[in-house]
């Protein structure tokens, strides 16, 4: 609210009196001094002999703050003066020079107003002659400038000036005037005698948030006919928010947070790269940073910027929407100090939702596995065990303990007694659950955060300091974020102020090797603790380090090796042997000068600079299952394994990687603001442009990259390695008898990129009525093809509002508050940097028959259309408020056209390019948008507010040129493949024609079944390929979210909940794979086999003849495509349910406090998904039929006070 | 005084909008902006340059399939071309054809620099090398494509004979239309009469084109046009500037570890490309040879002896007689698709042959075989021009192994009654559960001709087949 009107007092300050009579009235010309000065009026010293009345009063002006208000006609009748006083007072200096004058004066506050005598002066008898004079504030007696006074059925009207004084002449004796401003009510006064009034305005409810930051300007939203949609800090504070992000969601219609990722109304590019996420800009300027950087507590309000008209100004960036974050900043009056604690809890997730068979029906899997694959060696075990290979023996592939067990019986080492014995005490095991309790923790977090707030007219300031550390879910897990953020604001005279900012964030965290953060890498039968709680250790495990894998053959073979370090593994022993420590610094600084040129018109400068640095180091010590590995993987051997010569190629020791890096950014502007209003006729007209310049440059270095072998923590010191061999040509390891190689990673990339911008922008309204907006933006960046830089190709919009409630034939309807109606047509753009427009090539040397040759590889041909994705977007809607406000909202209608699309298009490739990826695509979006929320309970103590958010979107591919022959590309990868007229990213199916023999049977393009069976009921197997034979089966996007938010207040006590939903789109159910033997579903019980005829599980690949095997991963892929298995993937979730309880402030006063405010808060407690079976759609990959874990419940627990 | 504002505000849009140019000129860094002379020339040099036959591998009688790659097997384009299977619809079969996409990919590459390298920065002389190598390679890549996917050049028909299109400069916008294979000769031959004054004898590096090269493939392009005198005068060209032959013999004679012949002791080698790459020979699985042609090598040809394997490996029917390549690409370096010297000597040897100097004509054979054969090296001039001919084409076979050799040998040679062989493959040999069959490839068969596949006449619907198989749509 301040913030709203300060910064309009910055440039607003029209201060003449307009009248359409200037020309015929005698007392039409009115001079409005506005003389402020620093000085103080403690003394008045005045030396005039004979001079004009204007000199002095002038010369009094400059000394004081005092500003005259006179008709110019008092000039023409004013006496010289002659005055000579020192050090005077303000009443005695008038009383002085105005002692002789035809008139006489009047101090009202800090302004003198000039008048007639009325006792002596005689009236004239035809006019009356009324002086109607005050000041204008809001309720908390900040004086409002640029308000508008009209004196009721004339068109006599003016503006309050700089500190909110007006001055005005009327013709009538009791004089009715009306003073409005945009946000707040309009009030009618019938002033009496000639006192000064003081008009209190009090702001508009609905208006409230009427008022919206562009990031160019700021603008009331009675002046924009664009979509926009503003959060403001009470709303984004509803809730204790983990981040910016989940304070955004379900707070703007047609912003979708699904799975956490932020989509303004569908998706407008096919490219990865440009992806989906909305510009951000911060404090005006398009910033690197995320949301989720943005400490919330810094928050003053964000704007979300949905149609064309609105983001246009942000040009080829802007496409995906634009959200604005304005933060904080000191307010005038007492310095105020606010601190936030909270704490968050999150429970781990519930394993019993992912439907795990269990560990004894794992055992009977592997068993009857095992017992499946000997068969397909003719029961011999020596052939299926070579095929796994040992040490010397064909290359080594992993098999479970289980297997293992098996080798142990078939090589005599255990009799099948002990073989039963040792498979039944596995089945007691449960590494699942020992995992959950024994590697994860609760997940905790702690912030506080210390905001200070201090103003005064000159300057403002705001600080503040945010500590938060969280212990994430797996063990020896942590992190820490420090954010500092200061923010000053300075009006260094008149004309000129400044704004600086500095926000520095530093991340520390610590993690563990990412292998080990799930459950999966050991299977259920596996254990970490012994009954006695003691660890237990495995032989191996697979995970392969990218060299190859093990088997108990080969661990079995090297136990007794002295030569090599052991396999074994416990994951709470590695989960302490390596850790990787990572440091973020990130800057942010700003700086924004403006000046007044003259009325109306301001200049301003900004910049801004961001660096964010990150520096990463992974220790894995000599002991961890890493380095053991690497060790005896890079072990060769001359000779036989009892004399032989072992060579280390890797030392022994930890290693060290680190690695630096960074980016940075620049922003720079300068922006005109113009604005004025002025009335002619009857009308009143509110004109207000900008025009300005902006440079930007996106700076990614090359990363600096260092690994050590045989790194000693304690000395610092390390091993070097012949690198050029062991990376090159490799060497020959004896434990998995093959050539390996050191990974490389020797290229080097980096990026740099240059934009300009040149824009303009106007928005027009007729008496507060009508308004035209439009603006136009030129962009040129480095990547752009020669052609095109060439080219004048603006982003432009245009847009229409109406404010319907003000018309005279909508004012009479009583319980319509308000209503505006509004209509934009605008084009955005976005740019893929990953393409360019010139002749690219790579210098290689990496040619094999002559090594010291390098040469050019064409990595890009040139594309010289090279352009920006275009989407233009035509928006209407209509803001809305009834019933005495009581029910307010909008609702948008909006169509999106994204053209020049970049896609990979087929070409012929006589051309000689099969595909190249240019402007090629398009994509259209429809959809419809509504928000409505109301207190529509109040009594007594009691209040109950409701809002309610709903967005609907339909996309559609419109072009697209390219085909692939095989229909499972468009089943596997929907983002990449797709059909024009369709939905983008759709799921699409196989027709399942039912299941024979534990076969199941799918139609192909021609409808004939893909299984049949010949007369002793043997299946053939075929493949479907063609893309006719898939059907569409629906949307992977959400095509409606929104959300509904109930609020109960009682006297100091809140009860808030907030849900979300998403739906219209489609999931596949959770089936198992019929192929591969890696099974943990619970549905493998349930499978047909030859003992479970009637069941409605196919057969797995282990019940398959083995001649039929290689089909099994065929039918697995069909059947999980399966148009049986769809399900709708709608959901509603309560995200969060919030009680607090306020300090009344009676009590608070003893206490010296201003706000003391406690919450209790619960995260995602509840869930209802239609696809049951204990889907969460939140976390389920869609396309894939995949269950991942559930989102986890969080409780919080919150304190904010104010002193 | 606001307009003063305004003029000076457009002054500095006026003065930012210059200035604009110069900052937004970035170059990226990591990779190279191709500009500059120097670097179009260097662009000719392409390592690793493959033309993949799988569309007529097995459509000669060089080459031989396992029998159980065929048998009971789906149709596929190898079953068609080993059983001469002429009622099958190829273009249904051929989504796409790897060999005519990269080829025309490289003459992209060629036309890149023809097109762009004369507003480049650099040496007048670098420009018009850099051209004149590109023209060699793209008159190479022309020649490949219009003797793989047209009817073999026939002076009386060529200006009608559909041909394949001409891609004569940088354009992806480019809408392609097919020549006459007259059409395409020309433009060829024009390339390299073009070329060949400005190349070098000694390039800078061997994946440049030098002059011996473009004499050798001017003289293949005469003796595919029948223009035997011009085809020989060509080839003494470049037998002029090189004429070496490798001492197979000598190689075979060394005791003890062989040393590794690599690429650059070969001195055979006229151009470096391949099937599939430099290291396609490592494969030998996919290089089995037929019956007849382990036959036609007899038991003394250290070309056989040396690299070939006739023991069991899980790719042959040892039962069939065949046989499968062993030596690796770095062990010793042998040209598949790229021209060597004793293809040279041999064109010349079928001109002398046709000239009716049968005598040099065996004398330049001898020469080849007293290098590569161990006993017996020397043959007889014989009586007629016809049984000198046929020496000529059998060491063709010998000498000139995979690649597109065999397969344009039948293709050129089936069109001259005196030397057209009608292939006659009687499968399976060794499978029992089969009924034996006899198969004919009749020299005229429109199997000679690769039908263009499925993704070029989507794109390109004008384009008609050059056989009268049908348009899958």
């Amino acid at each position: 609210m301040k913030n709203f009107y300060q910064s309009r007092s910055s440039w607003r300050t029209t201060t003449q009196i307009f009248s359409l009579k200037k020309l015929v009235s005698f007392f039409a010309i009115l001079f409005l001094m506005q003389l402020a000065s620093n000085a103080q009026a403690q003394g008045i010293t005045l030396n005039f002999k004979a001079a004009p009345l204007e000199e002095v009063i002038n010369s009094i002006s400059k000394q004081t703050r005092y500003n005259f208000f006179y008709d110019a006609d008092f000039l023409k009748k004013a006496n010289p003066v002659t005055i000579n006083v020192k050090s005077s007072n303000i009443g005695r200096v008038l009383s002085l020079v105005f002692a002789d004058q035809p008139f006489t004066y009047q101090v009202n506050d800090k302004s003198i107003l000039l008048k007639n005598k009325t006792n002596t002066e005689a009236v004239e008898n035809t006019t009356v002659d009324k002086i109607v004079h005050g000041m204008v504030k809001d309720t908390t007696g900040m004086p409002i400038p640029g308000a508008v006074i009209t004196l009721k059925g004339t068109n006599v009207m003016t503006q309050t000036d700089g500190s909110g004084h007006f001055y005005l002449r009327s013709n009538t004796n009791s004089p009715t005037i009306i003073v409005k401003y945009m946000g707040f009510v309009s009030q009618e006064l019938n002033p009496r005698g000639e006192a000064a009034i003081n008009v209190v305005l009090t702001t508009d409810a609905v208006s409230l948030n009427d008022v919206v930051v562009t990031g160019y300007q700021t603008i009331s939203k009675d002046r924009s006919a664009a979509a926009i949609t503003k959060v403001d800090n009470e709303s984004l504070n509803k809730f204790v928010n983990t981040s910016l992000t989940a304070a955004l969601e379900g707070k703007v219609a047609g912003l979708s947070l699904y799975k956490g990722s932020p989509v303004l109304r569908g998706i407008s590019t096919f490219s990865s790269s440009v992806g989906t996420t909305p510009l951000i800009v911060l404090d005006g300027l398009p910033s690197e940073t995320t949301l989720d950087d943005i400490n919330p507590y810094d928050v003053e309000s964000v704007t979300v910027l949905k149609d064309g008209a609105a983001t246009s100004i942000y040009g080829s960036r802007a496409a995906n929407g634009v959200i604005i974050v304005t933060t904080k900043k000191g307010m005038k009056g007492k310095t105020q100090v606010t601190f936030n604690t909270d704490f968050f809890i999150t429970d781990k997730p519930d394993l019993d939702k992912m439907h795990y068979a269990s560990t004894s029906q794992m055992v009977d899997y592997e068993s009857a596995l095992y017992q499946s694959e000997l068969s397909k060696y003719a029961g011999s075990t020596k052939s299926l065990f070579d095929y796994y290979g040992g040490i010397g023996t064909g290359s080594i592939r992993y098999y479970s303990p289980v297997y293992a067990l098996y080798r142990n019986q078939a090589d005599g080492k255990i009799t099948a007694e002990q073989l039963t014995s040792s498979l039944d005490g596995l089945r007691n095991n449960d590494y699942y659950s020992q995992y959950v309790d024994q590697a994860w923790q609760n997940e905790s977090r702690q912030r506080y955060n210390l905001a200070l707030s201090s103003g005064s007219d000159k300057n403002n300031t705001y600080l503040s300091f945010n500590y938060d550390k969280s212990n994430p879910q797996v063990r020896n897990n942590e992190s820490e974020r420090f954010n500092m953020y200061l923010k000053s604001a300075y009006q260094l005279t008149d004309r000129l102020s400044a704004t600086f900012g500095v926000n520095t964030m530093y991340n520390k965290s610590t993690s563990t090797n990412g292998d080990y953060d799930t459950y999966t890498i050991q299977p259920r039968y596996a254990s970490i603790t012994d009954a006695a709680g003691n660890r237990t250790y495995t032989d191996y495990v697979n995970i392969s380090q990218g060299v190859g894998n093990l088997n108990s053959s080969v661990t079995d073979a090297l136990a007794l090796n002295s030569n090599l370090k052991s396999f074994k593994f416990n994951v709470l022993d590695e989960l302490d042997r390596g850790f990787t420590k990572s440091n973020t610094l990130s800057v942010r600084a700003f700086a924004n000068l403006e000046y007044k040129i003259v009325q109306g018109l301001k200049y301003s400068v900004q910049g801004q600079y961001e660096l964010n640095k990150t520096d990463l180091e992974t220790f894995s010590e000599a002991d961890s299952y890493q380095m053991r590995y690497m060790y005896n993987a890079f072990t060769s051997l001359a000779g036989s394994p009892a004399t032989g010569v072992y060579t280390h190629n890797i030392p022994d020791g930890g290693r060290l990687f680190q690695q630096s890096a960074e980016t940075s950014s620049y922003t720079f502007r300068n922006q005109l603001d113009y604005s004025k209003s002025f009335g002619i006729g009857n009308t009143h007209h509110d004109f207000v442009a900008l025009a300005g310049f902006e440079a930007r440059q996106t700076l990614r270095p090359v990363l600096t990259v260092d690994t050590r072998y045989g790194y000693n923590t304690q000395t610092l010191s390390s091993i070097l390695l012949d690198e050029a061999r062991l990376k090159t040509s490799g060497i020959q390891s004896y434990p998995f008898n093959n050539t390996i190689t050191l990974g490389s990673s020797d290229g080097q990339s980096n990026s740099k990129h240059r934009n300009v911008s040149m824009y303009a922008n106007m928005s027009y309204t007729l008496n507060d009525l009508y308004n035209l907006t439009g603006s136009i933006r030129v962009d040129q960046a480095d990547l752009f093809g020669k052609e095109v830089r060439s080219q004048f190709r603006p982003l432009w919009s245009l847009g229409a509002g109406w404010n319907a409630s003000k018309a005279s034939f909508l004012a009479d309807i009583n319980w319509l508050s308000y209503l505006k109606v509004r209509a934009t047509y605008g084009i955005g753009g976005n740019v893929d940097q990953v393409t360019t427009s010139n002749l690219v090539g790579r210098v290689l040397s990496s040619d094999r028959l002559y090594p010291n040759l390098t040469y050019l590889s064409l990595s890009e041909l040139p594309n010289p259309l090279l352009r920006w994705e275009k989407t233009a977007t035509t928006n209407v809607g209509i803001d809305y408020a009834i019933f005495k406000n009581r029910i307010h909202g909008s609702i948008d209608a909006y169509y999106k056209y994204s053209s020049d699309l970049l896609i990979s298009t087929a070409l012929d490739p006589t051309v000689g390019a099969s595909t190249q990826t240019i402007n090629n695509g398009s994509l259209s979006n429809k959809g419809i948008e509504f928000s409505i929320g109301s207190d529509w309970f109040k009594r007594g103590d009691w209040t109950l507010s409701s809002n309610f958010v709903f967005a609907y979107n339909r996309n559609k591919v419109e072009k697209v040129d390219r085909y692939s022959p095989s229909g499972g590309n468009y089943v596997s990868a929907p983002a990449n493949y797709f059909f024009a007229n369709t939905i983008y990213n759709s799921m699409y199916v196989y027709k399942y024609s039912g299941m024979t023999n534990g076969y199941p049977i799918f139609l192909d393009e021609n409808g004939n079944p893909n299984v049949t069976f010949d007369a002793n009921g043997t299946p053939t197997i075929l493949g479907i390929n063609s893309p006719l034979a898939i059907q569409r089966a629906g949307s992977l996007t959400p095509t409606f979210n929104g959300s509904f938010n109930q609020t109960i207040r009682y006297k100091s006590f809140e009860l808030g909940a907030m849900f979300m939903f998403y739906g219209g789109n489609k999931l596949r159910r959770d089936v198992l794979d019929l192929s591969g033997i890696a099974q943990t579903d619970v549905d493998l019980v349930s499978r047909w086999t030859e003992s479970n005829p009637n069941a409605t599980i196919p057969r797995l690949e282990v019940d398959y003849p083995n001649v039929l095997k290689p089909s099994a991963l065929t039918l697995s892929s069909l059947y999980r495509n399966a148009d049986i298995h769809v399900a709708s993937a709608s959901f509603v979730r309560l995200r969060n349910i919030s009680f607090s309880y306020a300090v009344p402030k009676s009590f608070l006063r003893k206490l010296s406090l201003q706000q003391l405010k406690i919450t209790a808060q619960a995260n995602n407690p509840l869930l209802w998904a239609a696809a049951g079976d204990d889907i969460d759609p939140e976390t389920y990959s869609l396309n894939s039929g995949t269950r991942n874990l559930t989102t986890p419940k969080s409780y919080l627990l919150g304190l904010a006070v104010t002193f | 005084m606001k307009s003063k504002y305004i003029y000076t505000l457009l002054f500095f849009m006026v003065i930012l909008n210059t200035s604009c140019k110069k900052y937004l000129d970035l170059k990226p860094t990591g990779k190279i902006t191709i500009e500059k002379a120097d670097e179009f020339y260097q662009l000719v040099s392409l390592p690793n340059r493959a033309y993949p036959i799988n569309n007529f591998q097995y459509l000669s009688d060089d080459q031989y399939m396992k029998e159980s790659d065929v048998v009971g097997r789906p149709v596929n384009m190898n079953i068609i071309n080993f059983l001469f299977d002429e009622k099958t619809n190829r273009p249904q079969l051929l989504t796409s054809s790897s060999l005519y996409n990269q080829s025309y990919v490289y003459i992209n590459r060629w036309n890149i620099i023809i097109s762009l390298v004369d507003d480049s920065e650099g040496d007048q002389a670098v420009k018009t090398l850099a051209k004149a190598e590109a023209k060699v390679n793209r008159a190479f890549d022309h020649f490949l494509l219009v003797n793989t996917y047209a009817k073999h050049y026939d002076a009386a028909t060529a200006n009608t004979d559909g041909g394949i299109c001409i891609m004569d400069k940088y354009d992806l916008e480019a809408q392609p239309a097919k020549s006459s294979v007259a059409e395409v000769y020309a433009f060829i031959e024009k390339d390299l009469d073009e070329a060949i004054p400005f190349l070098q004898d000694k390039p800078a590096n061997p994946y440049h084109p030098s002059l011996a090269y473009a004499y050798a493939l001017k003289a293949k392009v005469h003796l595919f046009k029948k223009e035997f005198a011009k085809a020989a005068a060509a080839a003494k060209q470049s037998l002029a500037i090189n004429n070496k032959i490798y001492d197979l013999v000598a190689y075979s004679k060394l005791t003890g570890t062989r040393p590794n012949i690599t690429v650059d002791l070969n001195p055979e080698v006229l151009n470096l490309v391949y099937m599939t790459g430099y290291n396609e020979l490592n494969f030998g699985y996919n290089f089995v040879i037929s019956p007849e042609l382990r036959t036609l090598f007899g038991t003394t040809d250290a070309r056989f002896n040396l690299f070939f394997d006739t023991t069991n490996a899980s790719w042959i029917d040892v039962a069939a007689g065949s046989a499968w390549w062993t030596p690796k690409y770095n062990t010793f370096f042998y040209p598949t698709v790229g021209m060597k010297t004793t293809e040279v000597i041999l064109m010349l040897a079928e001109c002398e042959a046709r000239a009716g100097n049968r005598e040099e004509a065996v004398r330049l054979l001898n020469e080849i075989r007293v290098k590569k054969v161990l006993t017996g090296a020397t043959l007889a001039v014989p009586a007629t021009v016809k049984e000198t001919m046929n020496l000529v084409i059998a060491e063709r076979r010998r000498e000139l192994l995979f690649g597109f050799n065999r397969f344009w040998d039948l293709r050129r040679l089936n069109t001259e009654p005196d030397y057209a062989k009608t292939i006659v493959r009687v499968f399976p040999l060794v499978n029992k559960t089969v009924p034996q069959e006899t198969y004919t490839l009749k020299p005229n068969s429109f199997l000679y001709i690769i039908p263009f596949a499925q993704d070029v006449l989507k794109a390109n619907p004008s384009l008609t087949l050059n056989t009268d198989e049908t348009r899958p749509f």
